[in-house]
């Protein structure tokens, strides 16, 4: 097979072998992976998807329609810099690492598998949504997020195939045998492995989870070892379009919720989502997207950071030092059942300090949301729990907090949860809610079309050929 | 007992050249990479020459291969535990043919009543074991052009790691010999293979009673080599591993190096050498432990532990 025909690159796979070899043993098990665990019901379907065949801002924005087993995963690095630097950390200033330095072999593979298992995770995650589309629109916007998280599986699997030699393939195959969700070999992360299947799991999910992805990919885009870097630099330019798909998603659900609440006070009675379900699942998402930052004290963050390994978000935009060896940060911990404040140095906090970036950023699509309330006339308002809500990860793990980040008991937690979690109840009707809408610019009652289409196109467009 | 010798040979001072990075024997090369602290250590093979008997042996005197090279091999180990302490990393090489390894091996067994023989067979017992009491790491390189066969194989067993390229257009070799049975005993007793196989003695008979050379995936599968890398892999895995090890607490090594080289039973050897001075005298109490830039001093703390890469 020509492989370098096959997938748009600029890695120089022509002139690498030992990439050749390492995906020619890949690519088939990650096709059968993906005809086994990708999308169902729509592999032989035309989908008009965009294909990144270049980095340039022409090139990685290429539309067509395009069978999604067909679809032409490549792998792209930004162009690099020269002279780069490391730009952080005990190794500021010295080169930038264009190889794997033998003593961080461990951590950066680690730092890549766990990046490279979110991504076949989400799409097993997905993979029956496309039966129960509100529209051809988000259908086709579903697929959109499914091959990209391929794509970036293909750019985690590049690294470990041109950076780690055999124990790179070794983990490349290993990613293609977890299983979202299996018990005996789940993903590596608890996100990854709650169901998403329906379409507001899919908007929460897209909102909350993939953002994460945008912070972990930041922090990683600082890195020092160059190829990392530049991997993940690009990753970032199609992860916006995923949180764009959770974001306008989810305004959507809220718009048409408050215009059917003018209808009816009981927006079930109407076939609407209620904006306590809608809220539930923003507090079930947020809560496990924050553990997906890590624990808040935590020594890898520091180890991370002083080998130059992953940064903070923005690194070179919002700090001046670098170094970041002095200072400390304070946060609450919970000791001897009552929730204390504890000074931590600076680098031990850099998981929080992520976190922390991210929740600002959760915090605007929000007030986006609370808007589209606003623009209908209503006065109810969606929000954020707090981070201590609902953890598993941390030091909030083990412990029962509300929506404000108090300490309650387990009792109280317990008698709580169903009206702060999604319950059965609540799944089971919003399932109800989910019947496939696939003709040309129509869309389900639960939801408000998109105010634009994708690339001006309409929204009345054949995105599907079905 | 054997007869008693009617004369003995002289052993003339080793001659050795060095200059800043190497240091040359005759059968031994040390080139010293400071920056990265490790060291290539390349032994050569004997020479091709039709099986000599006791009398022949005795007239080449030190220039014997079996005693010279083990000489200048315990010499440069000597050298390299008293002047060079920051080497943390011995990469073990060997050049030659195989057949001349192999057949030094039948002449020693052939003659090991003779009383240089038997001397110069506990002189090389007493180097390997000398290398397995070294505190610095080994990594045995297994290219083409090697010859890591009998008493020279003992390398690759006496090695934490043994590295054997794979790639079926270049063929690399190993063998073993009458003498890896029981010649070159460790300070436990046992021999090198025993004490890789502990737990699967069979194994190592196995091994033993194996005809002919092993190549390398039979030698991965007999569990004789550690990784076998094939050719577009090499250099970055070899790179990788010896900037890996040299990175890490040197105390630290030297306690796990020596509980994994010395397996199974104790003698006295063993818990002196071993585990005293390895584990109890070093790691707890050494500054790269317990001092301001020592490795628990600074875990979970954002700094990071800096070591003295010093090795004795």
């Amino acid at each position: 097979m020509n492989l370098n025909e096959r997938i748009p690159n600029n890695v120089n796979l022509s002139e690498d072998k030992r990439l050749q070899r390492a995906l020619e043993k890949w690519l088939p098990n990650f096709l059968s992976w993906w005809h086994d665990m990708g999308p169902e019901g729509f592999q032989e379907k035309d989908v008009w998807l965009r294909t990144a065949i270049d980095v340039g801002s022409e090139g990685w924005a290429h539309f067509d329609y395009v069978k999604m087993p067909e679809y032409r995963w490549g792998i792209f690095l930004e162009p690099a810099q020269p002279d780069a630097k490391v730009g952080f950390g005990d190794n500021f200033g010295a080169p930038a690492y264009q190889e794997v330095p033998g003593e961080f072999r461990n951590a950066l593979r680690r730092i890549i598998v766990t990046q490279g298992d979110t991504e076949p995770a989400s799409v097993e995650q997905q993979r029956r949504l496309g039966a129960t589309c509100p529209s051809l629109y988000d259908l086709r916007n579903l697929f959109q997020v499914n091959v990209e998280e391929g794509r970036h599986l293909w750019a985690m699997v590049y690294l470990l195939h041109a950076y780690f030699g055999r124990d790179g393939r070794d983990e490349a195959d290993a990613l293609l045998e977890r299983r979202s969700g299996n018990p005996d070999k789940p993903s590596i992360l608890e996100a990854f492995n709650q169901p998403c299947d329906d379409w507001l799991n899919f908007y929460a999910f897209t909102m909350f989870t993939d953002r994460d992805g945008k912070y972990q990919l930041s922090a990683l885009a600082e890195s020092g070892f160059e190829p990392l870097a530049r991997t993940c630099k690009f990753m970032l330019t199609e992860e916006e379009h995923h949180m764009f798909v959770g974001d306008t998603g989810l305004s959507r659900v809220v718009k048409r919720t408050a215009q059917l609440m003018k209808e009816n006070e009981d927006v079930r009675e109407v076939g609407g989502i209620p904006l306590d379900i809608v809220q539930k699942y923003i507090n079930f998402w947020f809560s496990y997207s924050l553990d997906l930052f890590g624990g808040e004290i935590s020594s890898n963050s520091a180890d991370f950071f002083a080998a130059g390994l992953k940064g903070r978000f923005k690194e070179q935009e919002q700090y001046t030092d670098h170094i970041a060896a002095e200072g400390s940060f304070t946060m609450m911990v919970v000791e001897n059942g009552k929730l204390v404040p504890r000074e931590v140095p600076l680098r031990n906090a850099l998981n929080e300090i992520l976190r922390g970036e991210y929740v600002k950023d959760c915090e605007k699509g929000l007030a986006r949301w609370n808007k589209a309330l606003t623009d209908e006339g209503m006065s109810q308002r969606l929000f954020l729990p707090n981070i201590r809500f609902h953890r598993h990860v941390g030091e909030y793990a083990g412990h029962n907090l509300d929506l404000d980040g108090n300490l309650i008991s387990k009792e109280e937690f317990e008698a709580k949860k169903s009206e702060w979690l999604p319950t059965k109840e609540d799944r089971e009707y919003v399932g109800s809610l989910m019947k496939p809408v696939t003709e040309v610019g129509k869309i389900a009652n639960w939801i408000a079309p998109p105010t634009s289409g994708i690339k001006g196109k309409p929204f009345e467009f054949e995105y599907v050929r079905l | 007992m054997p007869a008693l010798p009617q004369s003995g040979i002289k052993l003339s001072p080793l001659h050795v050249e060095s200059t800043d990075d190497t240091r040359d024997y005759k059968y031994v090369s040390l080139k010293f990479h400071r920056d990265k602290r490790y060291v290539d250590l390349t032994m050569r093979g004997p020479e091709c020459w039709p099986q000599k008997n006791a009398d022949e042996i005795q007239r080449m005197g030190d220039e014997y291969w079996p005693l010279r090279a083990y000489r200048e091999l315990d010499d440069a180990l000597l050298y390299l535990r008293v002047n060079e302490p920051e080497i943390g990393l011995v990469c073990v090489r060997t050049q030659g043919d195989i057949q001349n390894v192999l057949d030094r091996d039948a002449e020693l067994a052939a003659n090991r009543d003779n009383w240089l023989v038997r001397e110069i067979i506990l002189l090389m017992a007493r180097t390997l074991r000398r290398l397995d009491l070294t505190a610095k790491s080994f990594f045995a390189i297994m290219e083409p052009g090697s010859c890591f066969a009998g008493n020279l194989f003992e390398l690759v067993l006496a090695s934490d790691r043994g590295y054997m390229l794979n790639n079926p257009d270049e063929r690399v070799e190993v063998a073993l010999s009458e003498l890896n049975p029981g010649a070159f005993p460790m300070s436990n007793g046992l021999t090198r293979l025993e004490s890789r196989f502990l737990a699967e003695p069979k194994k190592a008979y196995e091994a033993f009673a194996h005809e002919g050379s092993f190549d390398t995936e039979a030698a991965e599968a007999a569990g004789l080599v550690t990784f076998a890398p094939d050719d577009l892999d090499w250099d970055d895995e070899i790179r990788l591993a010896i900037e890996e090890r040299t990175s890490l607490s040197p105390d630290a090594l030297t306690g796990m190096e020596a509980s994994l080289r010395f397996a199974g039973p104790e003698t006295m050897d063993t818990k002196i050498y071993g585990r005293l001075t390895a584990w109890q005298n070093w790691i707890f109490q050494r500054p790269n432990a317990v001092g301001p830039n020592g490795a628990l001093t600074n875990y979970g703390k954002p700094t990071q532990a800096k070591f003295d890469y010093k090795r004795t």
